[in-house]
C-alpha cells in the first residue's frame, strides 16, 4: 500500500499544478445513475429526486472507502444569479419522462438556433441573446426560473458540505462550454459544419460576441462555488470532427481566451474532451502550465497525451466505459496499473474514468479502479 | 478542364452537383450512370480520408450532399435496377437514440453500391430480428453511444443463433462507446468509431 502523506484534496491541487503526490489520486466523474440502478431504483428515481439522488453518490463512495475527490460534486453545479442563467438551448431528454423510467437522458440532435440568431447573437452578445430569446428556449415565468437557480444553488451547498464532512472536495464548481460546443448542440453538427464551410467569416464573429459573457459567466459561478476549478467541455472540436485548420480557428482561439482568463482569475480548467484529440495535443502547450487538466474518455490517445504534455499539464482519466460495464475487476485492474505506470510516471495524473461512469458499471470495477489508486504506487 | 461531378462532390461544390444533375435528368440522359459518377465522388472523399487530407466534416459535408442529390435521382429510377454490392440491416439498439454517426455510416455505405436498410433509433430486438428474416442482409449493423445498448445487441445476436440466423450474417458494430470487450460480450465479427474503416470492413464481409 502506497504510504499516504497528503489529504485527498492535496493530493488532487499538487497533481494539477504538476507537484509531487504521495500517490496517484483517484476521482471518477459519477453521476447520478450508477449509482441509483446499484441501489436498484429506477434511474428516474435518483434524477427526478436531487437529495436522494445525490446521497445514492455518496452511499457508493462510502460503500468503497471513499476516493481523493470529485470532477464535479455530483448532481448540482451553482449558476450565476441571473435569469439566462437558467435558460439552456439544447433539448435533452429524460427517463420518467420522454425516456422509459430506467433510461438514462440523452441529448437530442436538432436545430434550435437558426442562421438568423446569428445577427442577434452578433448584435446583442450570447447573455443578452438568451434573455431576448428566454420565450422560445423557456417559456417558463422569470420567477420560475430564478426559483430554479436558487433551488439548484441550495442544493449545490448542501452537496459541498457533505463532501468536505467525507474529506474531499470537488475540483469544479462550474461548468461552462466552448462557443464551438454550444453551437454545434444548438445547430446540430452538419448545420454548424455547413456554417463553418459556407458562412465562416459570420461564425467567427457569433463566436467572437459569445466568448467574452460565457469567461465572465463561469469566473462568477466559480467563484460563487468557492471551489477550485471550472469544467470546459469540448466534445465537437477535435480532429475526430475537424481538420487542424478548422480547430485554429473555430475552437483553439476561443478555447484559450477562456483558459487564459480563468488562469487569471486563479480558476484551474478541466477541459472535458470527450473523442478523440490526439492531433490537438501540442496546442495545449500553449496553455498555462499547471492550471489545467485535459481529461480524456479513452478515444485520445492518453500515451501519446502524456509523451506531449509532461510537465505541462495534468492529465485525467481514462478508464473506458466499455471496460467498467464489462470487463473483469482484474482488467480493470491491470489497465489502471498501466495508467499509473505510465502516465502518472512524474505525477500530473488523476485516475478517472472515461468520461462519466456508466450506468451498468459493475461495483466491483469501480472499487477495483479506486482501490488501484490506493494500493498501486510504483514511483 | 472543367470538373467532374464526381470531382465537385468529393469538393461538396453543391452548385455544381445541383446544377449538373438536373441538367443531365432533363436532357433524359441514364440516371444510373449519375449514380455511378456520385459513387464515384464518395469514393474520392473516402481516397482523401484515408490520406489523412479528409476528416469527419468533409465526409459530412459530401454525405448531405450525395443524399440530397440522391433524392432527386431516385424518382428517375423508378423501375428501374440499381446493382448493388450487397445489403446492410443497421439500426440504433433500443435505449439508445444517438444517430449522428449511424447516419453517415449509412450514407457512407450507400455511396459504396451497399443497400441499406436503416431501423433508426431506438430500435427494439424483435425489429432487428425481423428485419434480418424478412430482408436477409448479409451485414448487420449495430451503433451504439450508451453502454446500456451493449446488452440489447447481445440478446440479439443470441436470439439469432437461436433461429439459426448467425451464421449467415457477418455483424458489425460501432459508435463512440464500443471497443473490442464490446465486439467479444455481443459476439460480433468487427468494431469500429470511424465510418470508413467500418465500409472497408464491410466491403471485405462480401468479398469473403
Amino acid at each position: 500500500m502506497a504510504q499516504e502523506t497528503m489529504t485527498a484534496f492535496e493530493r488532487m491541487e499538487a497533481a494539477v499544478r504538476l507537484e509531487p503526490t504521495d500517490r496517484i489520486p483517484c476521482a471518477p466523474l459519477m453521476d447520478v445513475y450508477f449509482p441509483a440502478r446499484y441501489k436498484g431504483w429506477k434511474t428516474a428515481q435518483g434524477l427526478h429526486n436531487m437529495r436522494a439522488g445525490f446521497e445514492a453518490i455518496v452511499d457508493i463512495f462510502d460503500e468503497i472507502g471513499g476516493w481523493d475527490g470529485m470532477l464535479l460534486p455530483g448532481y448540482s453545479l451553482p449558476l450565476t444569479p441571473h435569469l439566462y442563467s437558467g435558460v439552456g438551448i439544447g433539448k435533452t431528454i429524460n427517463p420518467g419522462r420522454e425516456l422509459g423510467e430506467n433510461d438514462v437522458a440523452q441529448f437530442v440532435e436538432k436545430v434550435a438556433l437558426t442562421r438568423e440568431d446569428y445577427e442577434e447573437i452578433i448584435k446583442h452578445g450570447w447573455n443578452r441573446f438568451k434573455e431576448n430569446a428566454k420565450e422560445r428556449f423557456n417559456p417558463h415565468p422569470a420567477e420560475r426560473i430564478i426559483g430554479w437557480t436558487r433551488n439548484q444553488m441550495e442544493q449545490y451547498k448542501y452537496e459541498l458540505e457533505l463532501w468536505k464532512s467525507k474529506g474531499i472536495r470537488s475540483l469544479c464548481g462550474a461548468i461552462t462550454q466552448s462557443p464551438l460546443m454550444i453551437l454545434s448542440t444548438s445547430r446540430t453538427l452538419l448545420e454548424i459544419t455547413k456554417d463553418i464551410y459556407q458562412i465562416p467569416d459570420k461564425l467567427e464573429a457569433v463566436m467572437d460576441a459569445m466568448v467574452d459573457d460565457l469567461i465572465a459567466d463561469a469566473i462568477e459561478a466559480t467563484q460563487i462555488s468557492g471551489e477550485p476549478g471550472v469544467m470546459l467541455i469540448m466534445e465537437r472540436g477535435g480532429c475526430f470532427y475537424y481538420s487542424l485548420e478548422i480547430y485554429e480557428r473555430f475552437e483553439y482561439p476561443h478555447m484559450k481566451k477562456m483558459v487564459d482568463a480563468f488562469a487569471a482569475e486563479n480558476i484551474i480548467t478541466v477541459m472535458h474532451l470527450d473523442q478523440d484529440y490526439t492531433m490537438n495535443l501540442p496546442y495545449f502547450k500553449d496553455l498555462p502550465p499547471g492550471m489545467v487538466v485535459a481529461e480524456l474518455d479513452s478515444m485520445t490517445d492518453i500515451f501519446k497525451a502524456k509523451e506531449i504534455l509532461q510537465g505541462h499539464m495534468c492529465i485525467a482519466g481514462d478508464v473506458p466505459a466499455a471496460l467498467t460495464s464489462l470487463g473483469t475487476k482484474n482488467e480493470v485492474e491491470a489497465y489502471c496499473r498501466k495508467l499509473i505506470d505510465v502516465v502518472g510516471k512524474g505525477g500530473g495524473f488523476i485516475l478517472s474514468t472515461g468520461c462519466t461512469c456508466p450506468v451498468d458499471c459493475k461495483m466491483e470495477n469501480l472499487t477495483a479502479m479506486v482501490d488501484t489508486a490506493k494500493l498501486y504506487y510504483p514511483h | 478542364m472543367s470538373k467532374t461531378i464526381s470531382q465537385a462532390l468529393a469538393e461538396f461544390d453543391e452548385k455544381f452537383v445541383m446544377e449538373a444533375v438536373n441538367r443531365h435528368l432533363e436532357s433524359g440522359n441514364d440516371p444510373i450512370m449519375l449514380v455511378k459518377e456520385l459513387q464515384q465522388g464518395m469514393n474520392m472523399v473516402g481516397e482523401r480520408f484515408d490520406r489523412g487530407r479528409y476528416f469527419l466534416s468533409e465526409l459530412i459535408m459530401s454525405a448531405d450532399l450525395f443524399t440530397r442529390v440522391m433524392a432527386l435521382i431516385e424518382p428517375s429510377l423508378e423501375g428501374r435496377a440499381m446493382e448493388k454490392i450487397g445489403r446492410m440491416v443497421i439500426g440504433t439498439p433500443k435505449g439508445d437514440i444517438h444517430d449522428l454517426g449511424k447516419n453517415i455510416f449509412c450514407t457512407v455505405m450507400k455511396g459504396a453500391g451497399f443497400e441499406v436498410l436503416d431501423l433508426g433509433i431506438d430500435v427494439p430486438v424483435e425489429r432487428f430480428l425481423e428485419a434480418v428474416e424478412e430482408h436477409q442482409p448479409q451485414i448487420l449493423g449495430f451503433s451504439a453511444l450508451l453502454t446500456t445498448t451493449f446488452d440489447v445487441m447481445k440478446t440479439i445476436v443470441d436470439r439469432l443463433i437461436e433461429k439459426d440466423l448467425r451464421s449467415q450474417l457477418k455483424i458489425i458494430v460501432g459508435g463512440g462507446v464500443t471497443t473490442d470487450t464490446v465486439l467479444k460480450y455481443v459476439g460480433a465479427d468487427a468494431q469500429t468509431v470511424d465510418a470508413l474503416e467500418g465500409l472497408k470492413l464491410c466491403k471485405g464481409f462480401i468479398t469473403l
